[in-house]
């Protein structure tokens, strides 16, 4: 089998929080990663979903090594990225880019459009020159903004229109990877549209894979061709995207599909909504993390951790019930699939 | 439902940031009603003017803002208040609560206190009767284990948790009407949906009618009575929540509605509304969205069309309305 | 909703003076800026056309003409050796100036390097911090006299003296911000696409620390022109033929009762010049502020 362009296995973050009582030598430390591995092969979409503070984006920094991982691998391309040197890595980020969620905050203010386009090339030693700046009027244009904007500095954008400049940074130095990290949850439902769709069309022109972060549902189901949800740090379950949102099989997965508002009055329900909040990563709790909020937990669930493991092709759940709660499961959410399609036409 | 008065009545109420300009208002024009225990959502996008709307409501407007139209509630000009009659109006008769609790409570009290200060600025009680009223809220808004957290300071609390603080501190005199702006804006989706069920139950515990600010077609389907959408600082479109969803009457809502992503739908690409919002200091001529609107026409880019009722109590400030319907949708 | 979110139609790029006119208007709207411009505008010009204000050399004696009140002949009177004040003070305002202006420049590269170097490299940042504390634990005039008493009276000591006490609080300006900005999305993007520590301080972080900066060097400046005097007056500064402004205040102060212009004159040059800078400083930071620069954009 051809290996798939990014390869992360058991990849771990532990945060070490300065103690507020230093008589305790021992710092708390904060599980943000605990053992995450999955692959994206070239030309795909794998969507990222979780509630914040599950550590979706720790990962996607992770493996950009924007952040050092405490352990685990990442293999880009064949390559071992966490055991690169400074300057083969440096080389490589042009491969690997990333696109942010606030689009206030991630374009330098002092720099004008075509400088922030241009710094990815730039710092990887390209000198400034008429052909990469006709680059930059390219490359603003495949983003869908006008190539005379930019002489112009970021404040004078609205928010859909830096975060098409940030799209157009990421995409400038024609990577292969793109970590798209919440990057349309801060825009306006109509811009909202407007990018998921930009960022497809630029996928299928430039063959890039997408590691889409992201805390909608509904959004990622839009874009990811498999989607992985991560709860506490750790993966519950990961499938195709049609196979997840036809048959989630953890109780987290449906619990988070549930929370989703209904796109149409007639279909509210009284729903079973997920009982309580994530608990904090410092004081995880003991064996599967997700119990105190399940509505199926048994004693197994309190002390045992479960293990992600294949259940049909492709479709990997971490729940010891799995089997159970989805055949349970599958009369009630196949009707609701159907009422909800049956109120859209 | 509506037998007698509103409870709140906006009528061509006008909000200018910068008079004389030349710059489209951020509210021009705008009137709705809210029925006693009435939802009310204003839909609508950055820009569209919901919040200052909101704002003017609450009295909380900048004093350089140009007002004018009326505003009254429970038949009381709100817009003559004195600042002295505003705080007995503010809190008592109409509770507020914002989208980053985080930044509308007291970091440095607990937020027992700050439940107890609010109770008796408004009532005279005892310390203790008002700190078993305050743990009894606690417990209203969902709160576990109440009388413990009164002593919790906010930054110990989740930004949920915080939340349902605000409520309860919004909710403690029993107002009749409860403005809450993009109250799970910043949220979790899970905990979205437990907000979005505690302000539904709270409607009937606490006989409050609710005027909601979002920009989330999803919470609008989940929650409202009535809908009022904005665009550019105008009504749109106003109707009850089932005519806007079966049969928007403005192209903008039809837009709105088939750009917000839907999770059972298996389409890769989402339905988009093309272009942006005005710019405020050269707005076009005639109607605000024609320059996005797929049904536009020549007329459109000349007339600004008024709010007008076009079947049943469905109102839209677009010339095309009567041919919008389901059936001729391209 | 102060959200500018609306602005979708950008209008064309504006020419360059309209450009310098708006950004030159919320300067000038500053009260405070404008006041502190105005006057440090006037002690650097005096100080820049002094051979034309003046055609008295600052050491010529002239015993007839001692103790002279200032008169239409001089202007701000003369001293125990019939020497012009108005000449002495002007040229005393080039040491003065030239001492404070030396110190902020030593402030602008030692200051923005450590502190630019603490702000990123956390492991560097404990001990270039610890020595900061160190030495701002002493006060600063203290440090400043035992510095100067250490290497003997001299222009060159005063401007080390007061780079040692005034370094380290510009560091810990910079450093500061240097905190907040390395932390914002725009920086991780640069390092994402491959730029070294160098090119990221260089053109990312320390441009947009040039805020505070730029108000910390101004009253530096201010701080460093009274400090110069404080050593002077002590003896520890230039030596007695330069007159800087410290020194004529030490020399007048003998004869306080019988021509009082002596101390006044250079007293109230300090003044002004300390004055105008804290304003110009006060007036930077309101403008220059980021949390309004935001709400701008």
């Amino acid at each position: 089998m051809r290996e798939p362009l990014l390869r992360v296995d058991g990849l771990v973050k532990h945060f070490k929080l300065a103690s507020s009582n230093n008589l305790i030598r021992q710092k708390p430390v904060v599980r943000a990663v605990n053992g995450i591995a999955f692959d994206i092969a070239v030309g795909e979409t794998l969507g990222l979903v979780g509630e914040s503070g599950c550590g979706k984006s720790t990962v996607g920094r992770l493996i950009l090594r924007l952040i050092e991982p405490t352990a685990g691998s990442v293999r880009f391309a064949g390559e071992d990225v966490l055991a690169m040197k400074p300057a083969p890595l440096r080389h490589m980020r042009k491969d690997m880019q990333i696109i942010f969620q606030d689009p206030h905050a991630s374009l330098n203010p002092r720099l004008t459009v075509e400088e922030i386009i241009l710094e990815p090339l730039l710092s990887q030693g390209a000198r400034p020159s008429p052909e990469l700046s006709r680059h930059a009027a390219d490359t603003l244009d495949k983003v869908g903004l006008p190539a005379r904007y930019r002489h112009r500095h970021p404040h004078q954008f609205s928010g859909g229109q830096r975060q098409r400049i940030g799209i157009a940074r990421a995409i400038a130095s024609n990577p292969r990877f793109v970590v798209c990290d919440e990057a349309v949850s801060a825009l306006d439902v109509s811009v909202q549209a407007q990018v998921v769709n930009l960022l497809q069309d630029i996928k299928d022109e430039m063959g890039i894979s997408y590691l889409f972060i992201g805390h909608d549902l509904a959004v990622v189901r839009h874009i990811a061709d498999r989607i992985a949800v991560m709860y506490l740090g750790r993966i519950v379950e990961m499938a195709g995207t049609e196979s997840l949102f036809g048959a989630p099989l953890h109780p987290y997965t449906q619990a988070l599909m549930a929370a989703v508002p209904v796109h149409h009055p007639r279909l509210r329900r009284e729903r079973s909504r997920v009982r309580g909040e994530l608990p904090s990563p410092l004081r995880p709790p003991p064996g599967c993390h997700f119990h105190p909020r399940c509505p199926f937990a048994q004693d197994k669930c309190r002390s045992e951790s479960p293990l992600l493991r294949t259940l049909a092709a492709g479709h990997e759940v971490a729940c010891h019930f799995a089997e159970e709660i989805a055949a349970a499961g599958r009369n009630t959410e196949a009707s609701a699939s159907r009422e909800a399609t049956d109120a859209h036409h | 439902m509506k037998a007698d008065a509103p409870l709140l009545s906006i009528r061509d109420l006008v909000v200018d940031f910068a008079p004389g300009s030349g710059r489209l208002p951020a509210v021009d024009g705008v009137s709705f009603d809210i029925g006693a225990r009435e939802l009310v959502c204003v839909v609508g996008e950055s820009g569209s003017g919901k919040s200052v709307s909101a704002l003017a409501v609450m009295g909380l407007l900048p004093e350089t803002a140009a007002v004018s139209g009326a505003i009254s509630f429970e038949g009381r000009d709100l817009r003559a208040l004195t600042r002295r009659q505003w705080r007995s109006v503010r809190g008592q008769q109409i509770g507020m609560i914002f989208q980053e609790p985080m930044t509308s409570l007291n970091p440095v009290f607990p937020i027992g206190r700050q439940l107890v200060e609010t109770l008796r600025a408004h009532e005279r009680m005892s310390l203790r009767a008002s700190r078993d009223r305050a743990a009894d809220l606690l417990d209203q808004v969902g709160i576990p284990s109440p009388r413990q957290r009164l002593d919790d300071y906010p930054h110990q609390l989740s930004g949920g948790m915080r939340q349902r603080v605000m409520i309860a501190i919004a909710l403690s005199c029993s107002p009749r009407l409860l403005i809450a702006d993009e109250p799970t804006t910043a949220l979790d989706v899970t905990i979205q949906g437990q907000l979005l069920d505690l302000l539904n139950d709270l409607r009937e515990t606490f006989a409050t009618a609710i005027l909601l600010i979002t920009h989330n077609m999803g919470v609008v389907a989940e929650v409202a009575d009535r809908v009022v959408v904005m665009y550019s600082g105008r009504i749109a479109e106003q109707a009850d929540v089932f005519s806007i969803f079966d049969a928007p009457r403005h192209p903008y809502t039809e837009g709105l509605l088939a750009s917000t992503p839907d999770l059972f739908s298996t389409e890769r690409r989402l339905t988009t509304i093309v272009g942006s919002m005005p710019n405020p200091a050269a707005p076009p001529p005639g109607c605000l969205f024609a320059p996005r609107c797929p049904l536009a026409l020549d007329m459109c880019a000349r007339e600004r069309p008024e709010l007008r009722s076009v079947v049943g109590g469905q109102q839209s400030a677009c010339l095309r309305a009567e041919q919008m319907a389901m059936g001729d949708k391209p | 909703m102060a959200a500018p979110d609306m602005l979708d139609t950008v209008g064309e790029r504006p020419g360059a003076l309209a450009r310098v006119r708006a950004g030159a208007a919320p300067f000038l709207r500053n009260r405070a800026f404008v006041t502190g411009a105005v006057l440090f505008g006037f002690i650097v010009f005096a100080t820049a056309a002094t051979p034309l204000l003046t055609d008295a050399a600052p050491n010529e004696l002239s015993i007839r003409d001692r103790f002279q009140p200032p008169s239409l002949q001089f202007l701000l009177g003369t001293d125990n050796l019939g020497r012009d004040m108005l000449a002495r003070v002007l040229y005393g305002a080039r040491l003065s100036l030239g001492i404070g202006l030396s110190v902020v420049l030593i402030n602008a590269l030692l200051g923005v390097a450590l502190g630019a170097l603490a702000g990123y490299y956390s492991r560097l940042d404990d001990i270039l911090m610890r020595i900061a504390d160190a030495l701002m634990a002493f006060p600063a005039v203290l440090l400043a006299i035992g510095i100067a008493a250490a290497l003997g009276p001299s222009a060159v000591t005063a401007v080390v003296a007061l780079s040692v006490v005034y370094v380290p609080r510009t560091a810990r300006v910079v450093r500061s911000s240097v905190l907040v900005v390395r932390e914002l999305d725009f920086v991780q993007a640069a390092r994402a696409g491959g730029a070294t520590d160098l090119r990221i301080l260089r053109r990312h972080v320390l441009p947009n620390c040039l805020a505070p900066l730029i108000v910390q060097l101004s009253f530096v400046f201010a701080y460093a022109v009274l400090s110069e005097a404080v050593l002077s007056f002590l003896g520890l500064g230039a030596p007695p033929t330069v007159p800087s402004w410290g020194i004529l205040i030490s020399e007048g102060r003998a004869y306080l009762r019988e021509a009082p212009w002596l101390t006044i004159v250079p007293g109230i040059a300090i003044a002004i010049t300390a004055l105008g800078l804290n304003l110009l400083g006060d007036g930077l930071r309101d403008v220059l502020d980021p949390r309004m620069k935001v709400e701008q954009g």
